[in-house]
């Protein structure tokens, strides 16, 4: 509330500001600190870090055009020109995979930011305000927990059509729930502590309170879900794309090179596997980043679920 | 107690109502002319007009809903546009093998991650549990499918011990029946496996913490007593209570699944009505499935009421 924020002053003193953004900063060196320490995350870390980069910087990374048909030099293994050998079509395997990188980290962080975009407003402003506002927000999230997110995602599929950015959207709906709830679970936890009461007792408004002092609280458990997330969002978009309903041929994505080898199982189990590793290793990061995260974001978490 | 029971009930209600708009309206108003997309690309203006007249698709949205919903009280979800079958029919047809790979998969599932969250749990810190916790993050990282694939690979064509797709009935006897389902549901059932290791592993660490773990140990009962009669028999509760989470990851499951494997049932019945535009169907069977887990969710609350009175006044 603008006029609210001008009552109370919008600049802190100066030094109160010093002294918080050495806390913060100390805070943060802490944190890494400790994750330092942590080898399973640097590990998920580093992985994660290739799987961006590829997704980034693919145009330098690819040895061919990974949509270019090659006849002379089908179903090949792999070669010093074709490092993990080529597919049906004579298609380069490597390229394939490093262009598929792009297509899966941009559902990920698209649907995750979806889900991070609608549910966590919805979360904060149900635990905020309680009773019957409360009531109503969570029944339109219980709605969409009643369905297996893979069939969610089909049915708005089946409004929107297939493509890249339906489909994005078709897996970040489902995720609402998820981050409602996360966000007004903190909410609730953190709406009777004191300084709420006083920062609302010096004149904080409805807004200014829920993104000053509430968002900070809930940021901690959505770190950890959109980290574990991300990766169902990679898994539910080769599954999509597995049955030809994600992203369309002739781009390429993990799921789509997953469903062409099924066809070719028998004579080249090669193919199905290679993208199936790739899929499972970057999911696995994601989660093993998320618990990571867990546990040093959030104290009261470790050794629960 | 029948004060919560029916607070609860209401709200299913409430929620299922709430399923029905979503569906009929993600699919009804999405843009997208389903009339058109039935025709595929040869189509003609007049084909296109006279399939939105059968289909009733040029009535008002929400009459359009209302007669579908009203229908759908009385068990009526409409008919196939292709066959012309009654959806109702079309869907307990297939119930049947989805229902039995389903029990089979959460079978597979309690069995390897009950133990496996037990272990881990009564073991904190361990070696031991980091090792059974590193498998479980595995279980939800691979995706389903593809650990189908690469079981087929193995175990169908390498090893030739099970059929690579096709369904047997029980009628032509359990043991055939058994292994046509045997890979899809160790595929579905370990996915889901991962999960409920957490959940086992995390409300086992929980409650051994518990004073009466502590009574328990100091008067001197052997540890194994402990952990199964004192610690595990309570942990039950909260993992229970994940049933209806572990029921949306066994139906999505089975969707991709009994596709791969080619079994007849609601999961790939979804996916070739998709494929085909069959709307009716694929509205029933997503209300279906919702209503079910609904009802899983509802059973669970009020069997967790009756266990634990704190809920109840919550």
């Amino acid at each position: 509330m603008a006029d609210e924020d001008t009552r109370t002053g919008r600049q802190p003193p100066a030094q109160l500001e010093a002294l918080g953004g050495g806390q913060r900063w100390a805070r943060q060196r802490e944190f890494w600190r400790r994750f330092r320490r942590r080898r399973v995350g640097l590990v998920s870390l580093t992985v994660l870090l290739i799987v961006i980069l590829a997704a980034v910087f693919q145009d330098l990374l690819i040895t061919h055009d990974p949509i270019a048909v090659d006849g002379t030099s089908p179903l090949e293994g792999p070669t010093l020109d074709h490092w993990l050998g080529t597919d049906n079509l004579g298609r380069d395997t490597y390229s394939r995979l490093v262009v598929g990188a792009r297509t899966a980290v941009l559902v990920g962080l698209f649907s995750v930011l979806i889900g991070v975009g609608v549910g966590v407003p919805i979360g904060v402003l149900a635990g905020w305000w309680g009773g019957r506002r409360d009531e109503v927000l969570m029944r339109l999230v219980d709605t969409l927990i009643a369905f297996p997110s893979l069939l969610l995602a089909l049915l708005i599929i089946v409004g929107l059509g297939p493509g890249l950015q339906n489909v994005t959207i078709a897996i970040g709906i489902p995720f609402i729930s998820g981050f409602a709830r996360i966000s007004r679970g903190s909410t609730l936890s953190v709406k009777e502590q004191e300084y709420i009461l006083a920062a609302r007792s010096i004149g904080g408004g409805d807004l200014r309170i829920a993104s000053r002092h509430i968002l900070p609280n809930t940021l901690a458990p959505v770190i950890v879900l959109a980290s574990l997330l991300f990766g169902v969002a990679i898994i539910i978009e080769a599954a999509l794309s597995f049955l030809g309903l994600g992203t369309q041929p002739p781009k390429p994505s993990w799921g789509i090179m997953l469903s062409s080898a099924q066809r070719l199982l028998r004579s080249e189990p090669l193919l199905a596997i290679i993208p199936g590793v790739t899929i499972s290793i970057t999911v696995l990061a994601f989660n093993l980043m998320g618990d990571v995260l867990r546990d040093l974001l959030d104290p009261r978490l470790r050794g629960s679920d | 107690m029948r004060a919560f029971i029916l607070r609860r009930l209401l709200a299913s209600v409430v929620v299922l109502f709430l399923v029905t708009l979503v569906t009929f309206f993600s699919i009804n108003v999405l843009p997208g002319d389903i009339a058109s997309r039935i025709l595929g690309p040869e189509q003609s203006p007049q084909q296109v007009e006279e399939l939105r007249e059968r289909l009733n698709l040029n009535a008002p949205i929400i009459e359009r809903y209302v007669d579908w919903i009203g229908g759908a009280v009385q068990g009526d979800l409409g008919k196939s546009i292709r066959s012309q079958a009654p959806v109702s029919e079309v869907l307990l047809q297939k119930l049947e093998v989805t229902v039995e790979l389903g029990i089979l998969a959460l079978l597979v599932a309690v069995t390897v991650a009950v133990p496996i969250g037990i272990l881990a749990g009564s073991r904190p810190g361990t070696v031991f549990d980091y090792g059974l916790t590193f498998f479980a993050v595995l279980g939800v990282s691979i995706p389903n499918f593809w650990l189908a694939i690469v079981m087929v690979i193995i175990f169908a064509v390498e090893l030739g011990w099970f059929p690579a797709l096709g369904f047997t009935p029980i009628s032509d006897g359990l043991g055939a029946n058994l292994k046509s389902l045997a890979l899809p549901a160790i595929a579905i059932g370990l996915q889901s496996a991962g999960s409920l290791a957490r959940q086992t592993r995390g409300a086992m660490v929980e409650v051994l913490n518990q004073d009466y773990v502590r009574t328990a140990r100091a008067k001197g009962l052997r540890e194994r007593t402990v952990i199964m009669r004192h610690a595990f028999r309570n942990a039950l509760i909260p993992v229970v209570t994940i049933l209806g989470f572990q029921m949306t990851i066994i139906v999505g499951g089975a969707i991709i699944i009994e596709t791969i494997f080619q079994l007849p049932g609601i999961g790939k019945l979804v996916i070739d009505s998709i494929l085909v535009q069959e709307v009716a169907i694929v509205q029933g069977i997503t209300v279906l499935i919702a209503a079910g887990v609904l009802f899983l969710n509802l059973m669970v609350d009020i069997s967790y009421a009756y266990l634990d009175p704190r809920i109840r006044y919550a």
